[in-house]
């Protein structure tokens, strides 16, 4: 871990901080990716970069400093905007990817 | 919220599937959310993605797919924009729609036929006098009608009526009632009344039941005697008339009365022959305006026989069972004759009038009329031939009249 990588995550742990403190929404402080998941058939991703790559089993989603893969079954994007987007089918695992 | 953009909203604005096929549909569909292009139903199929998006964002893709190296192809469009070239060739069509449910919709306004359920007493025509005094007639505006007022004066109207309703179904004005079944109508109390004979004669029974007779069996009356009396004598002690009791005369009476029968019958009579030359023809009534094509087949037709019997079928225009439209429809025919006289032998002549005679009799049966005599003559004429007869009968006679009209007759 290089003298950046330290002063960033320094500074994540300082706005996480800062968030509970003031009882703020830590995704807005931190610019973290929100991901809303409804039952086993329905994930709504909001913040986020774009898609990395998109099949009918796996859909990795770019996040801010990190990447998230949704695992399943007939994987079908409902919508995508610059805001959000849904996702749907029959998900059986959604998994977090640290970039190293 | 773009997440609210429901399929109305999809559907009014056009939108396209598109097929898309090429290496590097996420870096396509990046491009496509970092420049506001929504896209919405991406799913896998095989090496090609499908996707939907707006129509008005098609044009805006070309410069991601060429960048990106990714093929599109239409595969289907749908919505309102798609739609609007569809309805400007058949504009007159939905005119014409339009313009029909517009004139529905003011035609449904007024009243195009009444109906009376439930009147017995009172009749139709009688109900029908008192919505003309009310100014209800057809064709009046239904806003104008306050039914719970027009209710109200109906009661006050016809006394035996103890509940009405007036309501609308469609284009029809109900108006119902029921009647006082048990209410019998007003009689004014008599003040007495005599019976007085009808006709002349010779009276062959007389049953009183109320009154003092005037005659007996075999006494000679002529129209207008008394017969019964309603004033019936009190006599005081000394058989001296103290004064009258009035009541109302009851009597079976018999008369042998003469009757006298005359019948004619013409030599020469008219017959409807048929030419043949019918005519039918459909005509339209709107609004009480008449429109059909008999004038144009008078005015083409040869007009030997200006001699008609017209016959109309109309019907009225009903949608849905309740809403009656001012609009009739129907056929007429005109069957064109002439008349041609014939004429009778004498033995047709005296057959008819035997017939016609018998009727005459036996309508005298009917009504228990007993005939004693007959005497009947059958004179051929010049112009044809006629039958008298003198008839002796002994019938019932007898009619109420008021005892003071009656006094007054015999006063006079």
């Amino acid at each position: 871990m290089n003298k950046h990588d330290v002063f960033r995550q320094d500074m994540i742990s300082a706005g996480e901080r800062f968030a509970d403190a003031f009882s703020l929404p830590k995704d807005m402080v931190v610019n973290a990716t929100l991901i809303h998941m409804i039952g086993k058939s329905d994930v709504f991703v909001e913040n986020f970069k774009g898609i990395i790559s998109y099949t009918c089993h796996e859909i990795i989603v770019k996040g801010h400093g990190i990447k998230f893969c949704v695992c399943g079954d007939c994987l079908l994007i409902e919508h995508y905007c610059n805001d959000d987007m849904k996702i749907s089918g029959q998900i059986s695992e959604v998994r977090v990817i640290r970039e190293a | 919220m773009r997440r609210l953009q429901n399929n109305y909203i999809r559907y009014i604005k056009g939108c396209l599937v598109v097929s898309l096929g090429g290496d590097y549909l996420e870096r396509f569909f990046n491009m496509c959310r970092l420049h506001g292009i929504d896209l919405w139903n991406i799913r896998r199929e095989n090496e090609t993605c499908v996707c939907e998006l707006y129509a008005a964002d098609f044009r805006r893709l070309v410069p991601f797919l060429r960048k990106t190296g990714t093929r599109a192809r239409v595969v289907k469009k749908s919505g309102l924009p798609f739609y609007i070239p569809f309805l400007k060739k058949r504009i007159i069509f939905f005119v014409g729609v339009a313009a029909c449910l517009g004139m529905l919709n003011f035609v449904t306004d007024y009243v195009w036929a009444i109906e009376y359920v439930g009147n017995l007493q009172i009749s139709d025509d009688e109900l029908t006098d008192f919505l003309e005094e009310e100014d209800i007639h057809y064709g009046i505006k239904k806003a104008g009608i306050n039914c719970e007022e027009k209710e109200k004066r109906l009661r006050e109207r016809f006394a035996n009526v103890t509940w009405t309703s007036i309501y609308f179904e469609g284009t029809k004005l109900y108006v119902e009632v029921k009647e006082n079944e048990k209410s019998e109508p007003v009689t004014v109390k008599k003040k007495g009344t005599d019976i007085v004979a009808n006709e002349g004669g010779v009276i062959t029974s007389i049953i009183t039941r109320n009154g003092v007779p005037m005659v007996k069996a075999g006494d000679s009356v002529e129209a207008g005697d008394v017969l019964v009396s309603g004033s019936v004598p009190v006599y005081d002690e000394n058989l001296l008339i103290a004064g009258y009791q009035i009541y109302d005369a009851d009597a079976d009476i018999q008369i042998r009365t003469p009757v006298a029968y005359q019948d004619f019958i013409k030599k020469s009579y008219p017959v409807l022959c048929y030419t043949g030359n019918d005519t039918r023809v459909s005509f339209l009534e709107v609004f009480g305006r008449h429109f059909d094509a008999m004038p144009v087949y008078d005015f083409f037709l040869e007009k030997e026989h200006s001699s008609y019997e017209v016959v109309t079928q109309k019907e009225q225009l009903v949608l849905l069972d309740n809403i009656y439209l001012p609009v009739y429809y129907g056929k007429i025919s005109k069957r064109e004759y002439y008349i041609q006289y014939m004429t009778y032998t004498p033995e047709e002549m005296e057959a008819l009038l035997l017939k016609r005679f018998e009727k005459f009799i036996f309508a005298f049966h009917q009504k228990g009329v007993e005939i004693v005599e007959k005497d009947v003559k059958i004179i051929e004429n010049r112009d044809g031939m006629e039958i008298n007869g003198d008839l002796l009968v002994i019938k019932s006679t007898g009619k109420h009249v008021d005892i003071a009209a009656a006094a007054k007759g015999e006063k006079e």
